[in-house]
């Protein structure tokens, strides 16, 4: 059974949460809401103390920044703490583990934080809980800048005016992505940023990381799913939230390749790894995809839709024909087509999908404008998801009125992410 | 000034119950490792020679050239 069922970014407690999203100027996170967060510390004479945090992406390896270890003494007895929210009450999911391995990046230098990643393994892996879950690490198909939903979250000092405090429950607070162009701009900072960092924060200031977030993840989901990735890692900025001068981060995807190395484990996207295959399936063969009885449309932009169960995801296609032996039918189809790669077999049609078990792949992304408003029921949803097994024959255009005929367009986030977070929309 | 092998065996030991402060004596910071317009964002706090808790070695620094003035270390770790 791989690492929680082979699926990322995963926040099993976050929807019960309701709509609450130092860091400074953050909010006290509720337990579960960031459930790969590490805090890691160190050994002091007042007992330990919070130094920098740290992101799960596998249930052995941590990410995390490299100048956190400019002092490593005693790096045996550091401790990583797992799964938590506050540090001095712990509770009964969170996990401590220490150092087994650091990994920090060949080429950081310190005094640009220049490449300011590193890699931590755990002493003993961990299990997958509500607490316990890996964060997704961006690939390539996943385009940064169109991320609007980041957040970060630490125990960082909430107070610049009293920089001896670290937070004791974990804050976060919800950034900005900002363009490289202009935080490099002379009235930011002034060409100092480097490509392989991103900006995160305001403007204005008054929302960012700070001192002791170091290590913790820039964190984003696209509008329509619920899976984060970490697509940063707090290393550096001028003073904290001020204005002009927001939180500097080591850009996660520019260093996939190091960290697949250096840890040697598959990592999954936030659509797990049978989503790529499918997509390579889908690749070239637009046309015997599409449904038969499809809207016409070019080649290029032929949608497929796909049923597949979330316990399928991730998992290795290969592997999963034995079992979706004896399964239905579809299954079988599915699973065997996309393991010898080939074309999907045209009699599955979205008729013999349970709706939450529709899965869209296609070339672009779901149309955007979606309104967040007040709350809706999940009646919308039904109706959106008995629409789309309907009538939606696999073209954007189509979703889109599904939206609008169903009144699903305008659903709050939270709600909108319940109906769609099964409908995740992928490039192809 | 002969003191008694006895204490001679002890002084280390004595030496690291007076430990906090530890690292007697102000230290120069180390700001030529600094070359950003900014500081890292770890925790290792540094209390100053003007008494007052830096989050790092870096933020003092920084703090000594915004405000042209050479507070040195004190001693690692918040102070007291």
């Amino acid at each position: 059974m791989p690492f929680c069922s082979g699926v990322c970014g995963r926040r099993p407690l976050a929807p019960s949460h309701g709509g609450s999203i130092r860091v400074i100027g953050g909010t006290n996170a509720l337990p579960g809401t960031w459930p790969w967060m590490v805090s890691i510390q160190i050994p002091t004479r007042n007992g330990y103390r919070h130094v920098c945090g740290g992101s799960l992406i596998s249930p052995r390896w941590v990410l995390t920044a490299a100048h956190c270890f400019l002092q490593k003494k005693f790096l045996e007895h550091w401790k990583l703490v797992i799964g938590a929210t506050q540090l001095s009450q712990p509770g009964p999911d969170v996990l401590e583990r220490t150092i087994k391995n650091l990994v920090e990046h060949e080429q950081y230098q310190q005094r640009r934080s220049l490449n300011d990643v590193a890699l931590m393994e755990l002493n003993e892996p961990v299990n997958c809980t509500d607490y316990t879950q890996p964060a997704c690490l961006p690939d390539s198909d996943v385009d940064i800048s169109t991320l609007t939903h980041c957040y970060v979250s630490g125990w960082g000092v909430t107070d610049v005016t009293r920089p001896s405090q670290t937070a004791d429950v974990m804050q976060e607070a919800k950034v900005n992505l900002i363009p490289l162009d202009v935080c490099n701009s002379s009235d930011w900072y002034n060409t100092q940023i480097h490509y392989n960092n991103l900006c995160a924060g305001y403007e204005e200031g008054g929302i960012d990381s700070c001192q002791g977030d170091s290590g913790g993840p820039l964190m984003c989901r696209e509008a329509r799913s619920e899976r984060f990735w970490v697509v940063g890692v707090t290393s550096w900025g001028a003073g904290c939230a001020k204005a002009r001068r927001p939180g500097v981060y080591s850009a996660t995807h520019l260093f996939l390749d190091w960290i697949k190395g250096r840890t040697r484990e598959p990592y999954l996207n936030s659509l797990p790894a049978v989503n790529i295959r499918l997509k390579a399936a889908a690749t070239g063969a637009g046309k015997s995809l599409r449904r038969p009885t499809g809207t016409r449309g070019d080649g290029d932009r032929a949608q497929v839709a796909l049923c597949l169960t979330e316990g399928l995801w991730g998992r290795q296609l290969e592997g999963q024909q034995r079992k979706a032996r004896g399964k239905s039918s579809f299954y079988s189809k599915v699973v065997a087509a996309a393991a010898k790669k080939q074309h999907f077999p045209t009699s599955v049609a979205f008729a013999q999908c349970r709706p939450v078990e529709l899965f869209w792949v296609g070339r672009g992304r779901l149309r955007s404008g979606l309104q967040e408003e007040e709350d809706c029921s999940v009646a919308p949803c039904d109706r959106f998801a008995q629409h789309f097994v309907d009538k939606v024959t696999g073209s954007l255009s189509d979703l889109d009125s599904a939206l609008t005929a169903t009144g699903v367009r305008g659903c709050q986030d939270a709600v909108l992410s319940r109906c769609l977070g099964y409908f995740s929309v992928y490039s192809v | 000034m002969g003191a008694p092998p006895a204490l001679l065996w002890l002084l280390p030991g004595l030496l690291l119950l007076l430990l906090p402060p530890p690292g007697k004596g102000d230290s120069e910071p180390q700001c030529n490792l600094y070359a950003l317009p900014g500081c890292p964002r770890n925790f290792n706090p540094v209390c100053g020679t003007d008494g007052k808790t830096y989050p790092n070695e870096c933020v003092l620094c920084s703090t000594n050239r915004e405000e042209k003035r050479s507070v040195q270390i004190s001693y690692k770790g918040s102070c007291s």
